[in-house]
């Protein structure tokens, strides 16, 4: 099941800065994705869009042949997992309580989680390493545990697709390391995973594919290794753009 | 360090110029006028001009006093409260011309009209109004610790403030009638041996309810004491007990006054658990008349509201002509001649029209 | 739902049923145990006084006082959880301050009692959908703009209310406005009670069914909305079912102040913060609090203390008894 962007434009309301213009793209199932642009450039706006928080102005967005508009907010959930760039903003919600909150969409309006559904909760903490966190409330949590955390919500929602905005952007190298690595690991099970990123050394960490915008406008859709090169980067990013190899001093980054 | 100065002297020059303009307030008695100093009902010494003529009576209980003595072209007018009452444009229609009051006034109100004395119910507003050099005296309502002492206060203080000698001789007149009054009644009393009795006493000039009455200080503890009785509101810590604490008291006779008398009594009749008490049982609920005021408010037909509440607690030993009384005090304070309906209806707690007030 | 829960669910529940039977004991007219047994469950002549008192007196103003508190803190708790803000209170979005300004115009009209209820109901709803329809004048959905477009229409409301006053007959009316709005189960009917029960009764059945469901609504538009949940359904359900409390309690008994901003504080700081929890607490903990806020208002004064004065300084006291507490236990772990 493909996504499909149509001549895609949106602008932000009462604005007159049209963010994304008549974008066309075709996201295949199963691969990762990474957004790349600098700040502004929509990479922000195009998971939300995705994620269905906004409406998309002129062009459409398909999934499976169907108008993401007239699907309905239920069924939405069950196709797309989003996850934001701000963390959640009850720091008060018990970790374990939290994760069940992937189920709503599978759950009646009268039911709450089954046991079955929180012996997946204990299951998934213990896959992400997460259990001595699921006492614990949100707010204690450092930055990369409450990514970790609501990723593994999004996870239990069981949908096909993940979409993440800029889920590292906020954190520290360590934990930046984690998140990724745990994308990786998701990748492998064959979700369609789709984040923004401000770097585009990510996208080559998870050897995925590049929707590079420019201004509003995809620049290059291809996969990482086509498009994280010098001369097309330097486009959007500038002429003091080089490889780590061109550098004068060494930087530290992860193995693996 | 020059920006601070100049701050400085622009914040010192502004409070200069509030200050010489606060300064410029006048007292507003002509020191030529006949001035006396009198003391009123909460111990203050005011010096007021002798013989005013424009007088607010904001008190409830000066404005039939006022009118009764003759001195009712001297009131510039009343809280609305006393001239709100069907009964008052019948006894003295000359009321009409008499401006309403509200209890709180602006002193722009009082000087535009011109008024040289305000008599005013509680202290906080006497005060208020003479620091503003409107002259005004206490008259209250409650007596400090009783009304005992205070019964002829407002009587006597006329006097001190009007010369006119048939001012003097109606004040006498009623101080007589009602240190009579009194002495008869308990003259009579002590003659029998009589077991003293609790009363409760529901106020109604408001629609509170069953729950509504007077405290210590009050004029009606003082004379529903002097009628013998064990008045229940003087212990209590405010004029509004709760149903149960009535109940609790269990109160030997019930009396109803103010223009609600007739839903009370009938509240007191119908709803449970007032119902079930002995007194209303027995039917031991009297009534209040109500006049030119109520008729338990110090005022000059306090002397019939004696003698009316002696027939009706003590039926046994007094039957006064209350009907013949009421007439002829309306026709000596008032010069108004009262049919005998409308008599009945003022016994009744209702208007002249015999319809009730509310 | 834990088992650390439970007990406090179940202690609760026992509680509030003792409570209940000892505000039919205890007042200002002493009934020892014996009249009450006689007088409940005899129809002996000689207790007829007890007998009315409990079943007319006594008995209304309970029943009413357990059903304020309910409504009142389920309707905080409510309103904390849709607008994120554990500082908001059910007047939030002027339901109280409306409902005022309809008691007062009724009473300056002189209607009855049904009237005065029924006005004040009314225009509690009036005001709630006034501040949502100002607030979509923004254009923007977002709860601050609800919380702001609340406090305008609130504080609308309360000059009228203010004007109100100002017009009203000092010697009748004002005192009988003033008077309702100090909050009082004194006047409780069964016949109000008739009318209250069924609404609070249905609303504490919808939320109980939807309690766990809230908790995600609760998470604010985009976390809900990915989750698969219709926020803007949800919300303005709430948003009506709390409001529906909050003015039909205000209806029957005047505003009552500080129970709906605490009563939801004590019971997360109790069980947490998941509304599967909270809601049935706050039913309990909310009728408890207020039926013995009720009894310490009428039964050691010979007049009655106004709600308002007792809520506060009753409830200040166990609000710090329970910080005090859980600072100890946190302490020993």
């Amino acid at each position: 099941m493909k996504i499909k962007i149509k001549n895609l434009s949106f602008t932000y309301a009462r604005t007159t800065k049209v963010v994304l213009t008549n974008l066309n793209a075709e996201i295949k199932e199963g691969t990762v994705n990474v957004v790349l642009g600098l700040n502004g450039s929509g990479k922000t706006t195009l998971i939300r869009l995705l994620a269905g928080l906004y409406k998309p102005d002129e062009g459409d967005i398909f999934y499976d042949a169907k108008r993401l508009t007239s699907i309905p907010i239920k069924e939405r959930s069950k196709i797309f997992a989003y996850v934001s760039q701000h963390s959640v903003s009850t720091d008060d919600i018990l970790v374990k309580d939290f994760l069940t909150f992937g189920f709503v969409n599978s759950l009646k309006f009268y039911e709450s989680p089954s046991k079955e559904q929180i012996a997946k909760v204990t299951a998934i903490a213990n896959k992400m390493q997460i259990e001595k966190l699921l006492n614990k409330n949100l707010g204690e949590l450092s930055g990369g545990e409450k990514q970790i955390v609501s990723i593994a919500a999004c996870l239990l929602q069981n949908t096909p697709i993940l979409l993440l905005d800029e889920p590292t952007s906020a954190l520290d190298l360590k934990n930046q390391n984690l998140v990724l690595s745990l994308l990786r690991d998701i990748a492998k099970e064959g979700k369609t995973v789709i984040l923004s990123s401000h770097n585009p050394n990510h996208s080559l960490f998870l050897n995925s594919n590049v929707i590079l915008l420019n201004n509003g406008k995809i620049e290059m859709f291809d996969e990482s290794n086509k498009v994280v090169q010098i001369d097309i980067l330097r486009k959007i990013y500038g002429n003091n753009l080089c490889l780590s190899s061109d550098l004068a001093y060494k930087e530290v980054s992860f193995k693996n | 360090m020059k920006g601070i100065i100049s701050r400085l002297v622009f914040g010192f020059s502004i409070l200069a110029c509030l200050g010489s303009v606060t300064s410029c307030s006048e007292n507003s008695i002509n020191s030529e006028e006949t001035t006396i100093t009198v003391t009123d009902m909460v111990d203050d010494s005011i010096t007021i001009k002798k013989n005013p003529s424009k007088v607010a009576c904001i008190s409830r209980t000066t404005y039939d006093f006022l009118v009764a003595f003759g001195l009712g072209d001297k009131i510039d007018g009343a809280y609305s409260g006393t001239l709100n009452n069907d009964w008052v444009s019948l006894i003295y229609p000359e009321a009409e011309n008499h401006y309403v009051y509200d209890y709180e006034n602006s002193y722009e109100l009082f000087l535009t009209r011109g008024v040289d004395l305000v008599l005013a119910p509680e202290k906080y507003i006497a005060d208020d109004l003479n620091s503003h050099g409107i002259p005004a005296l206490c008259v209250s309502v409650y007596g400090n610790p009783t009304f005992d002492n205070y019964v002829t206060f407002f009587s006597e203080l006329i006097t001190q403030i009007w010369d006119d000698s048939e001012v003097k001789e109606k004040a006498e007149l009623w101080e007589t009638n009602i240190e009579t009054a009194i002495t008869d009644i308990q003259e009579e009393l002590s003659k029998h041996d009589i077991e003293t009795q609790s009363i409760f006493y529901i106020r109604g000039d408001k629609d509170k309810g069953v729950g509504y009455t007077d405290t210590c200080g009050s004029f009606t503890e003082y004379a529903y004491r002097m009628l013998g009785f064990d008045f229940i509101g003087a212990d209590l810590t405010t004029n509004k007990p709760s149903v149960e604490e009535i109940i609790s008291a269990n109160p030997d006779t019930f009396v109803a006054g103010g223009i609600y008398q007739n839903k009370n009594i009938e509240l007191l009749k119908t709803t449970e658990p007032y119902s079930n008490l002995d007194s209303v049982k027995n039917n031991k609920v009297y009534s209040i008349p109500i006049g030119f005021t109520a008729f338990e408010q110090i005022s000059v037909m306090s002397p019939i509201f004696l003698y009316d509440q002696a027939n009706k607690l003590y039926s046994e030993y007094f039957s006064y002509d209350i009907d013949t009384m009421i007439k002829e005090s309306i026709n000596e304070y008032f010069g108004i001649e009262l049919t005998e309906i409308q008599i009945q209806y003022m016994k009744q707690g209702l208007n002249p029209n015999g319809e009730s007030q509310v | 739902m834990n088992k650390k829960t439970i007990i406090v669910l179940i202690t609760s529940i026992l509680a509030f049923a003792i409570i209940f039977i000892a505000a039919l004991l205890i007042g200002r007219y002493p009934i020892s145990i014996d009249d009450f047994f006689n007088a409940v469950f005899t129809s002996d002549a000689e207790y007829q006084i007890e007998r009315s008192v409990i079943l007319n007196l006594r008995l209304p103003r309970t029943i009413m006082a357990g059903l304020a508190g309910i409504g009142l803190s389920l309707s905080g708790l409510l309103y904390q959880e849709i607008f994120q803000n554990k500082l908001v209170s059910p007047d939030l979005l002027g339901v109280s301050t409306g409902a005022s300004v309809g008691a007062s115009i009724a009473i300056v009209l002189g209607l009855s009692s049904i009237f005065i209820s029924f006005l004040a109901f009314i225009v509690g709803i009036i005001t709630v959908m006034l501040t949502v329809l100002i607030a979509k004048l923004f254009k923007n959905g977002s709860s601050t703009i609800l919380l702001l477009s609340g406090i305008i229409v609130a504080g609308f409301m309360s000059s009228i209310l203010s004007y109100i006053k100002y017009l009203a007959n000092p010697e009748t009316t004002l005192a009988s406005i003033t008077y309702w709005m100090m909050g009082s189960f004194e006047n409780s009917t069964m016949n109000q009670i008739y009318i209250l029960f069924p609404v609070i009764l249905i609303s504490t059945i919808i939320l109980l069914v939807l309690s766990w469901r809230i908790n995600i609504v609760s998470l604010g538009k985009e976390e809900a909305q990915t989750k698969g949940i219709n926020y803007k359904y949800y919300r303005y359900l709430i948003i009506f079912i709390a409001t529906l409390l909050t003015s039909s309690v205000v209806a029957f008994n005047g505003t009552i102040s500080w129970i709906g901003l605490v009563i939801p504080h004590i019971v997360r700081l109790m069980v947490g913060r998941n509304t599967r929890r909270t809601i049935p607490l706050c039913i309990t903990f909310g009728g408890v609090f207020m039926i013995i806020v009720d009894i310490l208002s009428r039964s050691f004064t010979d007049s009655e203390i106004p709600l308002s004065a007792v809520t506060g300084l009753f409830g200040t006291v166990i609000f710090v008894a329970i910080l005090l507490y859980r600072r100890r236990t946190f302490d020993e772990n």
